[in-house]
């Protein structure tokens, strides 16, 4: 399994899980990652394509001109790379998960 | 909508050609979808946004600076051999903004001391407290004081700017040098 060169913050995480599905535009991110977050995270566009810089050159995410809007919208899907980056965040977050129920289950009884 | 094009010149030019007409669109799709929203929302949405762009642009300048090709930072104009070399705006408003901050900064440090002499006052006694003011313009009762550390900023302003002056003068001669220079002979 590749190394994570750093740690994901909560926005980059949402934004990659937001592309883990289909390729979307800017606004559709934005958008996707108020409601998975139940709109405790809104993202600034400033916020939004500092990230989206970070992944692109971490290669975790690339461009594509989304061929079904007439403007040609720039949208960014997630590589083979960056799905294996995020599933490695998930194991590492469910095994955290599973150590956290565990300590506060021995705790209570 | 021009007060956030504005600001989008606050990021260096290579991030800017790459990624500012996509921000611009974004940020008016959201702007629209916001006008249903109250003036609370909006506000905070508007001040959200400008956060972002500024923590964003001086992002963005620290990680040009630290990149194996700095120059950025000056914009990627400066790779290319431009005869013609125009001061940096992204430095007037940087430079600007940071002198602003100083001199609030020192406004609101010395509203807070007269506030304290205030509550405290000589006696010291404690039937005497008035709450410290919150408020962003405090002003103080020793002007000169203030007028001498911000004149201290002004100069030190008016420094900088000239020492970049300089600096961008020096290096378009360079540009004209290498325009003048001699190719290599060419052999028969």
């Amino acid at each position: 399994m590749e190394p994570m060169t750093e740690s994901i913050t909560e926005p980059v995480l949402l934004i990659l899980l937001s592309l883990a599905d289909q390729p979307r535009h800017g606004y559709a991110i934005l958008k996707d990652v108020e409601t998975m977050s139940e709109g405790r995270v809104r993202l600034s566009t400033g916020t939004l394509y500092g990230a989206l810089r970070r992944l692109l050159g971490e290669d975790w995410i690339e461009r594509s001109v989304d061929r079904d809007t007439s403007r040609g919208k720039q949208s960014y899907r997630m590589t083979s790379k960056g799905r294996r980056v995020l599933q490695q965040e998930v194991a590492r977050m469910k095994q955290l998960t599973r150590l956290a129920n565990l300590r506060v289950a021995r705790k209570e009884a | 909508m021009r007060a956030y094009e504005s600001l989008l010149r606050l990021y260096p030019r290579g991030y800017r050609e790459e990624f500012g007409e996509e921000m611009l669109q974004v940020f008016r799709e959201v702007s629209a979808s916001m006008q249903r929203e109250g003036p609370m929302a909006r506000a905070v949405f508007y001040l959200s946004e400008m956060r972002g762009v500024l923590f964003g642009a001086a992002g963005e300048h620290i990680r040009a600076l630290g990149a194996p090709h700095g120059f950025e930072f000056f914009g990627k104009r400066s790779l290319y051999m431009q005869p013609e070399r125009r001061f940096s705006k992204t430095a007037i408003v940087f430079m600007t903004l940071v002198l602003g901050v100083i001199v609030l900064t020192i406004v609101k440090a010395q509203g807070v001391a007269y506030d304290m002499t205030r509550s405290f006052g000589a006696k010291g006694t404690a039937g005497q407290v008035v709450p410290f003011s919150n408020s962003l313009f405090d002003w103080p009762s020793d002007w000169g004081l203030l007028l001498s550390i911000a004149m201290f900023f002004v100069i030190t302003w008016i420094a900088a700017f000239v020492a970049w002056t300089v600096a961008h003068s020096m290096r378009r001669s360079g540009v004209h040098r290498l325009d003048e220079a001699q190719t290599w002979p060419q052999t028969r």
